[in-house]
Formats: structure tokens, sequence, C-alpha cells
């Protein structure tokens, strides 16, 4: 490569790298947990209402 | 070479390569599709629609890191050279790969609605604002399209025509391509799939291929910070005769930034320009092959002396005037015009030997 894409090459990583390491960064901490039963209490609220368990 | 133009460049041995590759990519599709199709310990059964969709992401994804990793490691070692050569083709079976990954994915989840698919895509998921809930969709669109651009100027006609430089720098792209598919991935599958393998794989992948690029890419810059010194307009001390290994090169610098490389064959010394005409690659990294000066990226040749390439071919680089005073190699920083013939510099060999 001559010179002017030796230095595109070098910058272009330089901005490329951080904007995708934090925004991986970002994502791995938001990323969603345990998922979350929403029917589960009214299904055993359900089943403790009928007396079973 | 500029001979002629070819739309892809076959011989037996990209053939063979490429059959190879072919057969890798189905292979992988196949246990992928396979292993997500056997029966869940929960009951549950993957949809083999969305798991084709799945498996041709991975495998695009695979494909655009190894061609991406190829190119620093070729810089930093010469036994990853060779894999220059069928870089090309590995590019356009990608685009091939994620063609198909796109085409599916958009029928799947877009095409059964009452919008335009390619709308759909785009509106579907306002939720532009939010890193988990992101249209990661829209992310993997635009590596597509710069995907669509690279493969569709990758042959020679548009290498010529555009010319080495801006063809070089429209080639470039691949760099936020690959960015915009390692964010299309976090912001999709990592996003979706809690599994810890995700993240795992994501980050190793992308912190290995920037951590190659950032790495030459330094010591590029430093040995171009190197040139700044090589301000003099008289001749340029290189080397000793003895410190070019035969049917090699030594690269030198030049004032503005240019490289001239240096080249031994048995007794002569002939120096040229270190950029092919081809692809700019390194011609100084090459070696002198049936006594012609051979780019280690894809093989172009040039006569040391005149810097033309042999017939059939038309192709010229600039040559330098070199000689040999008092045990060293001295070249003349001006170039002289490309295909210019230049009497090799001819040192004794006995003595450098003795």
């Amino acid at each position: 490569m001559k010179k002017p894409h030796r230095r595109a090459h070098f910058l272009m990583w330089l901005i490329i790298a951080p904007i995708v390491a934090i925004t991986f960064a970002i994502a791995l901490t938001s990323r969603p947990g345990v998922p979350f039963n929403e029917t589960t209490p009214e299904t055993l609220a359900d089943v403790n209402a009928a007396g079973g368990d | 070479m500029g001979h002629q133009y070819q739309a892809i460049q076959w011989n037996k041995n990209k053939l063979v390569y490429s059959g190879y590759v072919l057969i890798a990519v189905v292979a992988f599709l196949a246990v992928f599709i396979a292993t997500g199709l056997s029966p869940h310990p929960s009951g549950n059964t993957a949809d083999p629609v969305v798991l084709t969709i799945r498996a041709l992401g991975v495998a695009a994804f695979a494909m655009l890191t190894m061609i991406l990793a190829i190119g620093p490691l070729a810089r930093l070692s010469p036994r990853f050279r060779p894999m220059l050569y069928n870089r090309r083709h590995l590019g356009v079976m990608t685009f091939i790969v994620s063609s198909a990954h796109f085409a599916l994915a958009l029928l799947w989840y877009h095409g059964g609605g009452p919008l335009n698919p390619f709308v759909s895509l785009f509106v579907s998921n306002p939720l532009y604002d939010s890193i988990p809930g992101f249209p990661f969709e829209v992310l993997g669109f635009a590596a597509f399209l710069i995907l669509f651009a690279l493969a569709a100027t990758s042959h020679d006609f548009w290498l010529n025509n555009l010319s080495a430089p801006a063809w070089k720098a429209l080639h470039m792209l691949v760099y936020p391509a690959y960015a915009l598919l390692v964010l299309h991935v976090v912001l999709g599958a990592m996003m979706t799939e809690r599994a810890i393998i995700y993240p795992v794989i994501t980050g190793v992948t992308f912190a290995l291929v920037s951590g190659l690029h950032l790495y030459t890419g330094l010591l590029e810059w430093r040995a171009d910070g190197g040139m700044r010194s090589a301000k003099s307009k008289g001749w340029i001390d290189v080397c000793a005769p003895g410190d070019i290994a035969d049917m090699r090169a030594v690269i030198a610098p030049l004032p503005k930034g240019d490289r001239v490389a240096v080249f031994r064959y048995g007794d002569k010394i002939s120096a040229v320009t270190n950029a092919c005409r081809h692809q700019n690659g390194p011609l100084g990294e090459g070696r002198v092959v049936d006594g012609r000066i051979t780019c280690p990226w894809h093989g172009w040749q040039y006569r040391p002396d005149d810097g033309v390439s042999p017939p059939p071919f038309t192709e010229k680089i600039a040559t330098y005037n070199v000689r040999v005073e008092k045990g060293r190699v001295f070249v003349d920083p001006k170039p002289n015009a490309p295909g210019t013939k230049v009497e090799p510099a001819v040192f004794n060999l006995q003595e450098m030997s003795s």
C-alpha cells in the first residue's frame, strides 16, 4: 500500500475499534437476564386458590 | 494482469481452492442445522428456516473474519502470503453466503406483511434510541450493501478502470462493513440468545481482528515516521550489498513517504518502486522468480532493470538509479518514468562472501 492508504487503514481501525468495543460493552451490560415468566405468579395463585400444592 | 480483463481469474488451483471452500461452507451449514434440529431436553424444536438463517449468517461472519485476518497475518509472517492469492475468491463467496442470509431473513421476517419488505426492515422496529432493542437488521443491511459494492467491483476490469488507488480506497470500506456486521451480531443474536458463548466468540473474534490490524498499522506508522528522516535530496545510503538476501529485497524509505525496493539477484542490484501496479502490493516483500520481481500478493511480475511486465503484459513501474560504492548501496530518491531501463549496479560477490 502507498502511504495515504496505510494512514487511512490505521486511522480507520483507530476509529472502528473503540466504537465497536464501547457498543459491545454497553450491549453486554444491557443483555436481558434470566427470562421472567409473567404467568407464573398467577398460575401459582390459581393453584393455591384451588388448594393444590 | 492488464493483458485482458476477466471477471474471475480461474485456474486449476483456484478451482480446487474454491471447491474446498464450497465443501467447507456446505458441511458447516449441514452440521449447524443438523445440530440445531436435534431434540432438545426441553422438548422444544428449533425452526429449520430460522436455523438456516442463523447458519448462513454465522458462516458469512466467519468467512469475513478470516478474510480480514489474512492481510495483517501476511504482513507479520510470509507463511500466510499464499492465502492472499485466493482472498478475492473467498470474498466473493462470502458475499454469496451473506446474500442468502439476507434474502432468507428479509422474506422470513418481513415478507409476510402488508409493507414492502425493504420498508418493513426499517420501520417495523422503531427503537433506534435503544441499545437492547435496536433494530440490528438495519446494520446488517448496511453491511450487505457495502459487500455488494465490493463484490461487484472485485474483478480487474474495475481495478483498471477505477485505478489502483481509487479501487483500494473503495475496498477499504470492508472495514466499516465488518464493524457493522459485528454490531449486527452484538445487538442481534447476542441480545436474544442468553448463552455466554455468543458474547465470548464475538468479542474474541473482533479483538483478534482489530488487534491484528491496529498492530500492523502501528508498525507501518512507525516505519513511515522513520521515513520523515529521509529528507535528503542526495543519494540515499540503503545498506551493504550483503544485507540483501539473494533474490530478495530491502525496502528503504524515500522522501514524501514513498518506498523503494532494492533487489539483489546474484551480483546485480536494481531498485524499483515498492508499490505494485495491481493493488499497490509491497513488491519488496516479494522475490525474484525466473528473473522477474514477483509481487507477493497476486504474483504480478516485472523485470528488475526496467520495471516492465513480461510480454504479453504491458504494466510498468518506476525504476530508480542505483550504484554500489565503498561497500554500500546507494539509491537516487528521484524516480525514473515507469519502464525506464536502468543498468543494474554490479558488485563483487566474492568480496561480499569473504
